[in-house]
């Protein structure tokens, strides 16, 4: 599903401008950061993907349909988008439900619903709790099932706003390991966050936004490579890159198993 | 001592398992203290039991004992201590008294609770704001400010009661990078002028290069307590399921392809990693030398 | 993300510059008298001509008139249909719509109720328009009411667009799992359902924190509270609240007598 947002201009009531001419193409299968400081317009943009705004001048393409030609319910077929906070998502009183909840707008049969919920149970792991009410589970568990519930939408595209935020390690580690696992299915994934370790191990591609316009969007190799605009930006690169920069390696390392094989190779 | 607390056990009421069991640590005036630990250790418990807010308001049982500025958390109402330790939380916007139309009154808000008397309010006000950097947005509303710049001010607002303690539990959790770097030197500039602050904390980074000492908590219970570079290297944060730093992982996974050196203790900043890189490297790529060669 | 502006309109007009307690007992007064039922529509009128004659010049005339448009243009509608087709005392026929037919008495009764609605609402506008929370909230405490209770009555008028906010975020979040929220008023009244548990939950979390926040900054503490700004008050002022009351209190006495003994 190709994504295609051609310069789009938007500014919130009461007047802040908050993009300003943004143009941006994702192929199908990609893998997407959204970085830049909280302001520059990411999450705005990301609303845009699908559709829970729209822009008021230009124009964003999910495949063949224009999300100002199309609801938002219509435009959830698509593109999947978790927000930030599970807590204000949550109201069905089991896991199940909760996750069934998406599927069921959408239309899809009984059958076909409870297979999406079972798959997306399972590849979230949450398949011996989904009878459990999503308020007892801790923080780390909430988010899994908000998780689950884009998931079992089985849409091309997902929108991820923040879901590296309060997670500890551990889960920081399961969540690389379900994008692995989507990225494998096809999906194209667009990630918000400002946990750069985390994107640099599971993104291809970085975007900068800077005051509602794109600063720069590049390969991770070729992103990191700009360190004045990123410390301007406001942003730190991944400790692993860092390192690398720092031992003048000709290619930067963006997880610790590159930078183990630059390593060997440049003895 | 400024904190002291001694087989601290606590738990929630409605419910069975502990979320604190058994803590016992002392922290000295001056110092800097990181909390670390996976979601659900007891990290916020923690903070909430050396404000004095455990078990006040929240009841349940606890045994052991919390001092904190000579005063036992059980024997003293929340109100006692709001002038001498801080409280600090993740989300800006509720921490704001929901009364305040500007930056300068939120921060009058604490000084009006305590009863300072009004004519010494603008001097505190003037002096908080300073040390958080918000001195020129002090007109504006709390609302209108960005996330950074609201997690200031509500720092801020808890500075202006001149507390010798802070707490914070994860005041970076909802910032972007720049933002958390803002309270993270606010914080270091605190500890040099002397206040003592205990931070429940991910950023395990900053802790490694600015605090004096880590704690790491896990399912309530203390599992280590010291340096920060012993702490954020040792081999239980891997189980605990907090992690270690990068630097840390491709320093120990080097180790056996001869990438760091053997003797050297792992690093947690990117001054040690990169020194003892740079040290192996330089090992692997010193000649051979033979003593018995006869020249 | 965008949080709408509060109730309370930061100025400089007269009214603002009033004190609390004088703006709290006329909105007050205003709501006894036009609800004592004297003259029927009559005081709602009188009271709510002379609030907006102190609003007009104040310069807040219009906001007020909008505000009190959109509060309550849907429920004017449905309290016409209401007691224009069903009222008991409906005899005069105005308008025959097939098996339903609209009666005068109806109207005037729903008519009575709106007026005194709005009259209302416009006396508590200018009270909550014009009077910054903490100020109200010091001004209670001023005469005596415990912090608690007076922060309690304070607060909600700068939470309310914070929970609006909240709302509108809780609405996308299911609008992103494919609730449909425009279209048929059936639709749009079932996507109410799913917002009521995240806002109570999210809210009462945040109540929770802002609790701790407040013990935090001393709320508890058991010395008196002092205050930044002083609150301005005169003898015209306070001889005006007395007055105020006592008329307040007067016609209502006067309307339950009347009701009373003319068996209305």
């Amino acid at each position: 599903m190709l994504i295609r947002v051609d310069d789009i201009h938007f500014a919130y009531p009461g007047g802040v401008k908050a993009l300003d001419g943004i143009s941006v193409t994702i192929q199908p299968g990609e893998k997407v950061a959204l970085v830049g400081e909280n302001g520059s317009g990411k999450t705005t943009l990301a609303r845009h993907l699908n559709g829970l705004l729209r822009p008021q001048a230009g124009s964003v393409w999910i495949g063949e349909w224009q999300t100002t030609q199309n609801t938002t319910a219509k435009l959830a077929r698509r593109v999947a988008y978790v927000f930030q906070n599970p807590d204000e998502q949550l109201f069905r009183q089991r896991v199940w439900d909760e996750v069934a909840f998406g599927p069921q707008n959408l239309g899809y049969s009984p059958e076909q619903v409870r297979i999406m919920v079972e798959n997306a149970l399972d590849l979230m792991g949450l398949s011996g709790l989904s009878h459990l009410n999503p308020r007892d589970l801790g923080y780390s568990g909430r988010k899994r099932v908000a998780l689950a519930s884009a998931l079992a939408m089985q849409t091309p595209v997902l929108v991820f706003d923040e879901p590296t935020a309060g997670l500890d390690a551990k889960e920081l580690e399961y969540l690389g390991l379900v994008i692995i696992s989507l990225h494998q299915q096809g999906k194209t994934i667009v990630i918000i966050s400002h946990d750069m370790d985390f994107l640099a191990e599971s993104m291809d591609r970085f975007i900068l936004l800077n005051n509602g316009i794109v600063s720069l969007d590049a390969p991770a190799q070729q992103f990191f490579k700009q360190k004045i605009l990123l410390e301007t930006s406001g942003l730190v690169a991944p400790q692993i890159t860092r390192l690398s920069q720092s031992l003048r390696h000709s290619d930067l390392a963006m997880s610790v198993d590159q930078f183990l094989m630059i390593r060997r190779r440049e003895r | 001592m400024v904190i002291d607390v001694n087989g601290l056990t606590y738990t929630y009421p409605s419910t069975t398992n502990p979320a604190l069991k058994s803590i016992t640590f002392q922290v000295q005036s001056g110092q800097l203290v990181a909390v670390i630990g996976p979601n659900g250790a007891g990290k916020s418990t923690l903070c909430l039991a050396l404000a004095g807010l455990i078990p006040a308001l929240f009841h349940g049982q606890m045994q052991g004992t919390v001092m904190v500025c000579d005063m036992d958390t059980q024997q003293h109402a929340p109100g006692q201590f709001a002038g001498q330790v801080g409280l600090v939380l993740q989300n800006p916007i509720n921490q704001f008294s929901g009364m305040c139309y500007t930056v300068y009154e939120e921060v009058a808000f604490g000084l009006e609770n305590l009863g300072v008397l009004r004519e010494l309010m603008p001097k505190r006000i003037d002096q908080a704001l300073q040390q958080v950097g918000l001195a020129e947005l002090s007109g504006r509303s709390p609302y209108t400010l960005s996330s950074g710049q609201q997690q200031r001010l509500a720092l801020a607002s808890i500075l202006s009661l001149e507390p010798s303690v802070l707490l914070l539990d994860e005041p970076t959790a909802m910032l972007d990078p720049q933002g958390s770097q803002d309270v993270f030197e606010i914080i270091q500039r605190l500890v040099r002028a002397g206040t003592t602050v205990v931070i429940a904390e991910h950023h395990l980074e900053w802790i490694a290069q600015y605090a004096d000492r880590a704690i790491a908590l896990v399912d309530g219970e203390m599992i280590l307590d010291g340096a920060p570079r012993d702490v954020l290297s040792s081999p239980v944060l891997l189980q605990a399921g907090i992690g270690w730093l990068r630097y840390t992982q491709a320093a120990k996974r080097g180790q056996a392809y001869g990438l760091w050196p053997t003797n050297y203790p792992l690093p947690v900043t990117l001054e040690q990693a990169v020194t003892g890189f740079q040290q192996a490297g330089l090992i692997s790529s010193e000649p051979e030398t033979n003593d018995a060669d006869p020249s | 993300m965008y949080i709408p502006h509060s109730l309370y309109q930061p100025g400089d007009s007269w009214l603002h510059h009033l004190h609390p307690l004088t703006k709290l007992v006329f909105s007050l007064a205003a709501i006894v008298i036009i609800f004592s039922g004297l003259g029927g529509w009559l005081s709602a009128i009188i009271v709510g001509l002379l609030t907006m004659l102190l609003l007009w010049l104040a310069g807040l005339a219009g906001q007020v008139v909008r505000s009190i448009f959109q509060l309550l243009a849907l429920l004017t509608v449905v309290l016409f249909l209401v007691h224009g087709l069903f009222n008991p005392n409906n005899q005069t026929i105005l308008l025959e719509l097939g098996p339903f037919a609209i009666g005068k008495e109806g109207l005037v009764f729903a008519s009575t109720i709106v007026l005194r609605l709005a009259a209302s609402l416009a006396a508590s506008l200018l009270l909550v328009f014009t009077t910054h929370p903490a100020q109200l909230v010091q001004a209670l405490t001023e005469v005596g009411l415990p912090h608690r209770l007076a922060y309690l009555l304070g607060s909600p008028l700068l939470l309310l667009p914070q929970i609006a906010g909240r709302v509108q975020i809780i609405q996308a979040a299911q609008q992103a799992r494919g609730l449909e929220t425009q279209g048929k008023l059936l639709q749009r009244v079932r996507a109410l359902f799913p917002l009521v548990a995240p806002l109570v939950f999210s809210s009462l979390v945040d109540v929770e924190e802002r609790s701790l926040a407040l013990e935090v900054r001393g709320f508890s503490a058991p010395n008196p509270k002092t205050s930044l700004n002083e609150l301005v008050d005169t003898p015209t002022q306070r001889i005006a609240r007395w007055a105020m009351m006592l008329l307040a209190g007067l016609l209502l006495a006067v309307g339950i007598w009347w009701r009373a003994y003319s068996g209305y």
